[in-house]
């Protein structure tokens, strides 16, 4: 096993180095630590704000569960699972190990995904909302040991699964299948709570559901909210046994998953494939959730010259389903909701809109098409290289705004909001378009996703502050409501003009193929 | 014609390319010869305008990054590069659209050259690998070029196929196109070749041009001038 742990080592190692071995890469992702850490110090010892003005932190535990909830399911919805990459899967299977140590090596990868998943939902959740809620830090650490239980117990569940359903065709079937139905049951006893309760507001009855007894046996999700939730109230015993529960559970599911008796190592080598192809497609930024299957489509025609570049990006949407996908459908239809039981505005919600279009341009895959020669080969301007390759991304987020503004009709906008609100996200949609691409022409290619994605998002938080500060400015002088919207829009579209203008050497030279 | 003046290309401190200056003329197959690491691909990509360098590289006259150098190159690439959802008659249809490209005749022509009729409808990621170099190099002459880059072009190929790419690059050749071509087999460039540069860790060690070679092979003088080192 020594060698194993070894590797195991050896790669940690090497992630660490590739991290570092570029200074941007190297700041950014050091800047990107220290003020997350920073802020979370921050909430938990220095923010002095006065109780009445904090919101109550079954709230803020509702909404962690709920991304927790989400990224739970998309683990248990996938398609297909796989135990290894390529390389290890061809190195553990040829080389002089027993199915043990190849199992708890899986099991090794599965921890590593652990912490990776829990960062993301609690970084994601803490620094954004912890300014707001009544979080302690003992809070916060309650926080952090569930969810790493908690995502441990799903990975290693995967695995397990995975490897005593190996031999059957239907495997990733029965995962479904087994989520699909807890979902299910767990949506009956909502609908039955929902029903008793159906005098009170939607809010309400997720509250009320929340502190029901029924919802602390939900498998993880409830069994996190009692942890984090008799800590909270002091009831540490409680809290201490439940975490045990839990803690025991994984270890009983790493016991089982290493003690199967026999696995196929072609499945094993074939799903790794496939796990490595959906690793290059993600390092693209290609769409993960369009699916690998491509369908044959008719009236197949390409404009001239550059105009090349945009009908081919047009024609693989069209073969892959991927204009708008189902997860971007889900997406709108969530925030819909959201919005309309919990009485938001329109304003409100198109300020919920412009979150879905930044997650959205961000994965456009301009880097797959930028690792092919011919946009670089191809005979015309920079320019208009660069519009043809952005454009079906402008397309597809203008369809985006028009279709979310039109079904937030429900919340009742005057025709000026409705018209405002689609000025105004054109504007920042643009922006973010042009930001992305603009990140990509100053950014290495090799850049690693938390320095990318970090400075990204500062390129777009820079680029907005014109925009927001002439907007007021206008505003405040002419006290002219809807001022804001149209003055905002046309500075952030000079803005992403001028991002578009500087990125143009993107398409005539390729480092980027290297 | 290709020429290049003085062609550096640096990845850090490590020289890929160092000062290189050669031609590759109309009519004629001029070869970029040497072991790997020698800085062939590199050479080829930077004429290609795929990679930044210091120098200067003109394509009949054209700096090789304007549009009318642009139209005037084709390009196949030592690793097919397609787009895995197209088919190989989108391929085409991308291409002839993006170049401009009225007659279709040549197209039909080179499609039956290279045996690629019965796959018009396969998907890129359907294709084996001697295929896909099949589908790259048919793309590179859509647009009839007058100079022609080439990549270490027989790799991947079965002989049939390294037959029918032999014809056709001698078939081009007598149209006056120039061609451009980098490969480490020597074997193969004896009938082929018209004038060698052999490379050498990022340098042009020397020009050898076949008619002046008298009773020495190109193998003969490759080996005496590289001593079969393999660069880093």
């Amino acid at each position: 096993m020594n060698s194993l742990v070894y590797l195991a080592s050896l790669r940690f190692k090497a992630m660490i180095r590739k991290i570092y071995s570029r200074p941007l890469s190297a700041i950014f992702t050091t800047l990107a630590i220290i003020v997350m850490l920073g802020l979370l110090i921050f909430y938990s010892f220095f923010l002095k704000m006065p109780e009445s003005e904090k919101g109550p932190f079954s709230a803020f535990l509702l909404t962690y569960l709920f991304v927790m909830t989400i990224m739970i399911l998309a683990i248990m919805f996938q398609k297909r699972t796989a135990l290894f990459t390529n390389v290890d899967a061809n190195l553990l299977l040829c080389g002089p190990f027993s199915l043990k140590q190849i199992l708890l090596y899986g099991i090794i990868g599965s921890c590593g995904a652990t912490l990776a998943l829990c960062l993301m939902n609690y970084l994601y959740i803490t620094v954004l909302l912890g300014a707001f809620f009544d979080v302690s830090p003992l809070d916060y650490l309650i926080l952090f040991i569930t969810s790493m239980s908690a995502y441990f117990i799903i990975l290693v569940f995967t695995d397990f699964l995975y490897v005593r359903f190996m031999d059957d065709p239907k495997r990733n079937l029965y995962r479904r299948l087994i989520v699909g139905t807890l979902v299910v049951f767990i949506l009956l006893i909502f609908a039955y709570h929902y029903y008793i309760n159906r005098d009170l507001k939607i809010d309400a009855i997720i509250n009320s559901f929340m502190d029901s007894k029924v919802f602390s046996l939900m498998p993880v999700i409830g069994w996190s909210k009692f942890v984090i939730l008799n800590f909270h109230n002091g009831e540490y015993l409680l809290g201490l046994l439940a975490l045990g529960g839990m803690i025991v559970l994984a270890f009983v599911l790493t016991i089982l998953t290493m003690n199967t008796r026999s696995i196929d190592p072609e499945v094993i080598c074939d799903d790794a494939r496939y796990f490595d192809a959906l690793k290059e497609r993600s390092k693209n930024n290609s769409n993960l959730y369009q699916g690998l299957k491509v369908r044959s489509v008719k009236n197949v025609s390409f404009k001239k010259g550059a105009g090349a570049i945009a009908s081919r990006l047009m024609l693989d949407m069209r073969k892959t389903n991927s204009f708008i996908t189902k997860t971007e459908v889900m997406l709108i239809l969530l925030y819909l909701a959201i919005s309309y039981f919990s009485d938001y505005d329109y304003a409100f919600y198109s300020r919920y809109v412009a979150i879905i279009l930044y997650v959205i341009t961000l994965s456009s895959n301009y880097n797959d098409e930028l690792s092919h020669h011919y946009i670089y080969l191809i005979p015309d301007t920079p320019l208009r290289k660069l519009w043809a390759l952005l454009w079906p991304s402008i397309l597809k987020v203008s369809i985006i705004i028009v279709l979310m503004m039109t079904l937030g009709i429900v919340l009742g906008p005057t025709p000026l909001d409705f018209i405002a609100a689609i000025f105004e996200l054109f504007g920042y949609a643009l922006l973010f378009i042009s930001s992305n691409i603009w990140s990509l022409r100053i950014l290495n290619k090799g850049q690693n996703q938390v320095a990318s994605q970090f400075i990204k998002m500062l390129i777009v938080i820079i680029a907005l502050i014109p925009s927001v500060a002439l907007g007021l400015v206008f505003t405040a002088v002419l006290y002219t409501p809807y001022l804001f919207s149209f003055i905002s829009s046309f500075v952030n579209i000079i803005i992403a003009l001028i991002f578009i203008y500087l990125s143009k050497g993107i398409v005539s030279g390729a480092e980027l193929l290297n | 014609m290709i020429e290049v003046k003085g062609l550096t290309k640096k990845y850090g401190n490590l020289i890929a390319v160092n000062n290189a200056s050669f031609e590759a003329q109309n009519g004629k197959i001029t070869v970029l010869l040497g072991p790997n690491g020698a800085g062939k691909s590199t050479t080829i990509k930077s004429i290609c305008s795929l990679l930044k360098y210091e120098g200067e590289i003109l394509i009949d006259g054209y700096d090789n990054h304007s549009l009318m150098a642009k139209k005037r190159f084709g390009y196949i690439a030592e690793v097919p590069n397609l787009y895995d959802n197209l088919t190989v008659g989108e391929h085409i249809s991308f291409i002839k659209r993006a170049y401009d490209v009225k007659e279709d005749e040549h197209i039909e022509k080179l499609i039956e050259l290279l045996e690629l009729k019965d796959k018009i409808n396969a998907t890129a990621k359907e294709l084996s690998k001697g295929m896909k170099q099949k589908v790259s190099m048919l793309l590179a002459l859509i647009s009839k070029p007058d100079s022609l880059l080439v990549d270490e072009p027989m790799i991947g190929l079965d002989p049939k196929a390294i037959e029918n790419t032999l014809t056709l690059l001698k078939r081009l050749k007598e149209n006056g196109t120039a061609i451009l071509l980098s490969t480490h087999i020597i074997d193969m460039m004896n009938d082929l070749y018209d004038v060698a540069y052999i490379m050498n860790k990022g340098k042009i060690e020397a020009k050898v041009v076949k008619d002046e070679l008298g009773s020495e092979t190109l193998k003969e003088r490759f080996f005496e001038i590289t001593e079969g080192s393999e660069n880093e």
